[in-house]
């Protein structure tokens, strides 16, 4: 290989790469939005197709593969139904006197979230964000910090960017995502981080709260329009940070987030 | 221009495959890079001189689909083209069972020099902007997953792709020639 090709390669290569450089430093984000949005906008009709093709013959696959498992899971599934509906009916009870002492102490009612419903287009093919494509936009009445739900409680994520038709999710699980949080059966209060997705840790417990294993973790409200009470997931491990002034607890989210067909947003 | 705009859908249907069909079948953090593993394929056919212009398109699109900043990936396609270029004119043979072998580690490379430079990019854009995201850890616990997947794939697709060449080289020469003899 000549001197003369190989030089030109690597001038080739350089004045490229002081141009990305320099395209990351200043990071000209109200330049190339409109273009990103462009692009997305094209592309959204392909991500679509892809991704529900790609479901559902990602779905029949695992159905054959699980076809021994069923009888297990179907057992264990009665089992829990019928707990559950004991719940339910218990919990049923609680509510209606719930309402009743909210009317005597004339409270206003308990928050219904206007949803929407989307489904998911797109996921973060590489490793180091967290985060899924909704088919819903600016158009359907989303914005960012949205907080965006699955089956009517279990936080999954906030809205990140938009387009008129699609949006991005920031999942809990990546490491920018910041939520405040309550262990549910201590009342224990902490911050919920993602870990570069692979999984979440409430942060910054006081030593004085009590984490134990196996508590549910919820979010408090506090300091951000996610609202109170939207299940997160079970703690599995605690443990104390380095300089042992705060407690951390791993948890374990309720959903595979590479698992979700639908999601909800929460828009009011 | 024709064939600037044929590279560009190709490239546009290949991210849009990687973001969109390829999740549901691989874990995250374990799915494959197709974009990468075709540019890796022409650069060994072509050289840096014809394919870097691929690698540009190529990484804008995965910049756009992958939300990552703008840059990122267009160097990292760059730099692994460059080594796999220069490696496979070093290396290259004519017998097929150890080209394919070159080729298969040429694969294993590109994806370790790709996630190594997405990386340290990622760290230097996280530190400007004063973000989260600069101790992110340097190889990930699923490299060893993520060459293995790139590796399946590029032996699958592997002959395709060098069908499809053949084709389009076959055609080009089909219109060079029409054009002459007008």
């Amino acid at each position: 290989m000549s001197k003369k090709y190989f030089t030109s390669n690597i001038i080739k290569f350089l004045a490229v790469a002081v141009i990305c450089f320099l395209l990351i430093f200043l990071s000209p984000r109200n330049l190339f939005d409109p273009v990103r949005g462009l692009f997305l906008e094209i592309a959204y009709p392909f991500q679509k197709t892809f991704y529900l093709l790609s479901r559902s013959v990602a779905g029949t696959g695992e159905f054959l593969g699980s076809i021994g498992d069923l009888k297990k899971e179907n057992e264990s599934l009665l089992k829990e139904n019928n707990e559950l509906s004991a719940e339910i009916a218990q919990l049923n009870d609680e509510k209606n006197e719930n309402i009743s002492l909210r009317e005597q102490l004339k409270l206003a009612p308990k928050q219904k979230f206007n949803l929407e419903a989307a489904f998911v287009i797109g996921q973060d093919p590489q490793r180091l964000g967290s985060w899924v494509m909704i088919d819903k936009g600016s158009s359907d009445g989303i914005r960012e910090e949205m907080p965006v739900i699955v089956y009517e409680s279990i936080l999954i994520g906030k809205v990140s960017e938009i387009t008129p038709h699609s949006a991005k999710i920031t999942l809990l699980s990546d490491s920018t995502s910041v939520v405040n949080v309550v262990d549910n059966e201590t009342a224990s209060k902490g911050v919920l981080k993602g870990e570069y997705g692979l999984g979440v840790l409430m942060d910054m417990v006081s030593q004085q709260e009590v984490l134990n294993n196996g508590d549910t973790v919820v979010t408090s409200g506090l300091g951000s329009n996610i609202p109170r009470g939207l299940l997160i997931g079970k703690i599995q491990e605690v443990r104390s940070t380095g300089d042992k002034l705060f407690q951390q607890a791993v948890v374990v989210p309720r959903i595979k987030y590479s698992k979700m067909d639908v999601v909800f947003v929460i828009k009011n | 221009m024709s064939k600037k705009i044929s590279i560009l859908i190709f490239f546009f249907l290949l991210v849009i495959m990687q973001v969109s069909l390829l999740p549901n079948f691989f874990a995250a953090q374990r799915i494959p890079d197709l974009v990468l593993i075709v540019l890796i394929f022409f650069s060994t056919r072509r050289g840096f001189s014809e394919v870097w212009g691929m690698a540009l398109m190529a990484g804008i699109l995965m910049d756009i689909f992958s939300f990552s900043p703008l840059g990122v990936n267009i160097l990292s396609f760059l730099l692994v083209v460059l080594v796999a270029s220069f490696l496979a004119q070093r290396f290259l043979v004519a017998y097929s069972t150890w080209k394919f072998i070159t080729l298969i580690f040429l694969v294993i490379v590109g994806t370790a020099i790709n996630d190594f430079a997405i990386v340290i990019l990622m760290k230097i854009f996280s530190s400007l902007k004063n973000i989260g995201g600069s101790s992110f850890p340097f190889f990930a616990s699923d490299l060893g997953f993520k060459i293995l997947n790139n590796s399946l794939i590029f032996i699958v697709i592997y002959w395709p792709l060098k069908k499809f060449e053949n084709l389009k080289n076959v055609y080009g020469q089909k219109l060079t020639l029409r054009n002459n003899v007008r």
